[in-house]
């Protein structure tokens, strides 16, 4: 453990919270000088040692556990100082802390004030001559307060605040009624009684293992360079004194952000500021780092967006190319492997317009885009993606009517074509079923046997020693014989088709 | 010393909705201490002047008055030489109630409408029950020279 630079000696005992010094009076009539007294601001914060507290160094040293117990014991939030999100209406403000009341009481004049003002108010008045602060209509002390309506405590409560710890971190926003609550259970920003036995005061939960730190330690660093009354503090606005105010801590001059080496004790850093052309500039370089980052971070997400941009662009040109092949000539319509399609025959697909700035990494340094702003240009990229896409969908449209013309005109010269040859072929059926007939005719009575016999002589010489073409021809004869039986015989064709 | 709510309410309210003839600013190292100016009514021997004020607020305002006093010279039979003022609502009847605006308008009132049968300056208030006229033509030449705008 480092000892902190500041003596842990403590100050001698002074009482607790000492109330707004005395001040002077100067405006009473009976003061001979009328001097105002305005800096009443150095009333100090100084708070005296705990009585008989351990140091927080002897607490940490012997590991003695605090004087109460471990249980947060969390400071009531104060309803007073509470920060209201939406103006309140009039009627909810009290008079005199100009706040929505607070435990709300009603005079017999119909006047309302919060509970803690009305008191301080009658503090301030002599007994017996109490008035009320707004009619200064006479009040009796003894009288029951009235009964304050419900549906203004409703709608007290229903008045939308914030955390009082929002200082420390909290975000939580609610309704009035709510805050006490939340302050008390869940806020993890409350404060936290001193766990030192005999300090009345509070610290932050983070504070509350290392023991009292309330009382005033003294700047070993500033001692006796300034006046011993500003270098007492309490000490934990320690860090801050020493971050910020003490003069005889080291500190860098303000310019270091642009590259001022300087850094000595804060009083001759003060002097050197005041010459310093970087320190002069710093607050402007400030302000340019903090725009930096600003458009930085705004970068990220618009390069995700281009990149999404452009995958959905890459997608529909990967879809388009196919589509595209099939356009035109003939026989890429009959084809059904577009891949055998040569590759000079697909129109060369122009993915963005001539204006149209490429987004390759190397492009943008040496040609930067033409727009004002990225967001600007990612529009334009947008408008010129959408009305590419439009374009290309005309297109698909137009070439698949053509493509449903082509074929369809195709189709009827085929079907032309094949009613011309049926045509045909049905003329030549004719002509042989009238040549054969003709032929038939002279041996209607005896063809039947012949042509069996015929046909068995013919299967039998087929294993016979008899030339190729003889056994052809044969053979030849005597499927022609078969093929007529049918027409004759209605026996044989019924058999022959039940076999097929 | 945190400053009370009520203050940091006034003093934004002062700042954002400005009175006609009246301003009030606190000092930036001292929110409790207020340089106040108060333009003299029209129709009063003090037209045409702009008068300085202090203004400070006791630790205990608003349950005690604020202090308050003229820096500028002014011959009016109810501030006295050293600028301070007797008005009513600035000691006992003073009401939490009022604020810093209220109780300037009373003072600018009170320029408009002299009170020498409650004196604070007592010559003063002699000469303006003797003699009415000299007393408010001292005022205007009082105004002309010291309360220049
Ligand atoms: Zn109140
Ligand atoms: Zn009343
Ligand atoms: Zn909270
Ligand atoms: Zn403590
Ligand atoms: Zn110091
Ligand atoms: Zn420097």
């Amino acid at each position: 453990m480092e000892s902190p630079p500041f003596s842990l000696e403590p100050p001698p005992l002074v009482p607790r919270r000492e109330s707004g010094a005395g001040l002077p009076d100067p405006l009473s009539a009976t003061a001979g000088e009328a001097v105002l007294n305005p800096d009443s601001r150095r009333n100090s914060f100084s708070v005296g040692r705990p009585p008989n507290s351990p140091s927080p160094l002897a607490l940490m040293a012997t590991g003695s556990p605090p004087a109460r117990p471990q249980r947060y014991k969390v400071q009531p939030p104060d309803l007073a100082s509470l920060d209201y999100i939406d103006t309140p209406a009039p009627q909810l403000i009290c008079g005199i802390c100009q706040s929505p009341y607070v435990l709300p009481v009603r005079l017999p004049c119909d006047h309302y004030f919060c509970k803690d003002c009305l008191s301080h108010h009658f503090a301030t008045q002599d007994a017996g001559n109490k008035s009320c602060p707004m009619c200064r209509g006479k009040l009796d002390i003894n009288q029951e307060s009235l009964e304050v309506p419900k549906i203004m405590q409703d709608m007290l409560d229903a008045l939308r605040v914030r955390c009082p710890n929002t200082r420390f971190g909290c975000s939580w926003e609610d309704e009035r009624g709510n805050v006490r609550t939340h302050v008390m259970i869940y806020c993890k920003h409350s404060l936290v009684e001193c766990p030192v036995a005999g300090c009345d005061l509070y610290c932050t939960q983070t504070d509350y293992g290392k023991g009292c730190l309330h009382y005033t330690v003294q700047c070993e660093k500033c001692q006796g360079s300034i006046y011993q009354s500003d270098v007492e503090i309490l000490f934990l606005d320690m860090k801050k004194h020493m971050d910020s105010d003490c003069p005889n801590t080291v500190a860098a001059c303000q310019g270091n952000i642009v590259g001022c080496k300087v850094a000595e004790i804060r009083k001759d850093v003060v002097a050197h500021e005041r010459t310093c052309p970087m320190a002069l500039m710093a607050p402007y370089f400030r302000e340019q780092q903090t725009r930096l980052g600003l458009a930085e971070a705004r970068i990220g997400p618009l390069e995700r967006k281009v990149g999404l941009l452009e995958r959905g662009l890459d997608s529909i040109t990967y879809k388009l190319y196919p589509a595209k092949s099939r356009r035109g000539t003939l026989e890429n319509l009959y084809s059904e492997d577009t891949t055998s399609v040569p590759s000079d025959s697909i129109p060369e697909f122009r993915l963005p317009d001539p204006s149209f700035p490429q987004w390759g990494s190397n492009d943008r340094a040496t040609a930067p885009p033409p727009f004002d702003s990225q967001i600007d240009h990612l529009l334009t990229l947008h408008e010129s993606l959408r009305e590419e896409v439009s374009r290309i969908k005309m297109e698909l449209n137009e070439s698949e009517g053509r493509t449903n013309m082509l074929v369809f005109n195709e189709n009827a010269r085929i079907r032309d074509d094949m009613l011309h040859m049926s045509g045909a072929l049905n003329n030549v059926r004719a002509q042989v079923h009238w040549m054969m007939s003709e032929k038939l005719r002279p041996s209607a009575s005896s063809g039947g046997s012949t042509a069996a016999a015929d046909s068995n002589k013919a299967a039998s010489s087929n294993g016979n020693t008899r030339s190729g073409t003889q056994g052809a021809s044969h053979s030849m004869a005597a499927r022609t014989a078969a093929a007529r039986l049918p027409p004759r015989r209605l026996s044989d064709s019924t058999r022959q088709e039940t076999k097929l | 010393m945190a400053l009370p709510k009520r203050i940091i309410k006034e003093t934004e309210r002062l700042m954002a909705e400005p009175v006609k003839g009246i301003s009030a600013v606190p000092h930036e190292d001292n929110l409790r201490y207020f340089d106040v100016t108060i333009e003299g009514p029209e129709q009063s021997p003090y037209e045409g002047g702009v008068f300085k004020l202090e203004l400070f607020l006791p630790d205990d305002y608003p349950m005690t008055p604020p202090k308050i006093r003229f820096l500028t010279k002014i011959y009016h039979p109810n501030i006295d030489r050293l600028g301070r003022i007797c008005l009513d609502v600035l000691k006992g009847n003073w009401s939490p109630a009022l604020q810093i605006r209220t109780i300037l308008l009373s003072i600018q009132a009170l320029l408009g409408a002299p009170n020498p049968d409650d004196p604070l300056a007592n010559d003063v208030a002699q000469k303006w029950k003797e003699d009415q006229n000299a007393a408010i033509e001292t005022a205007r030449q009082w105004t002309r020279e010291h309360a220049k705008p």
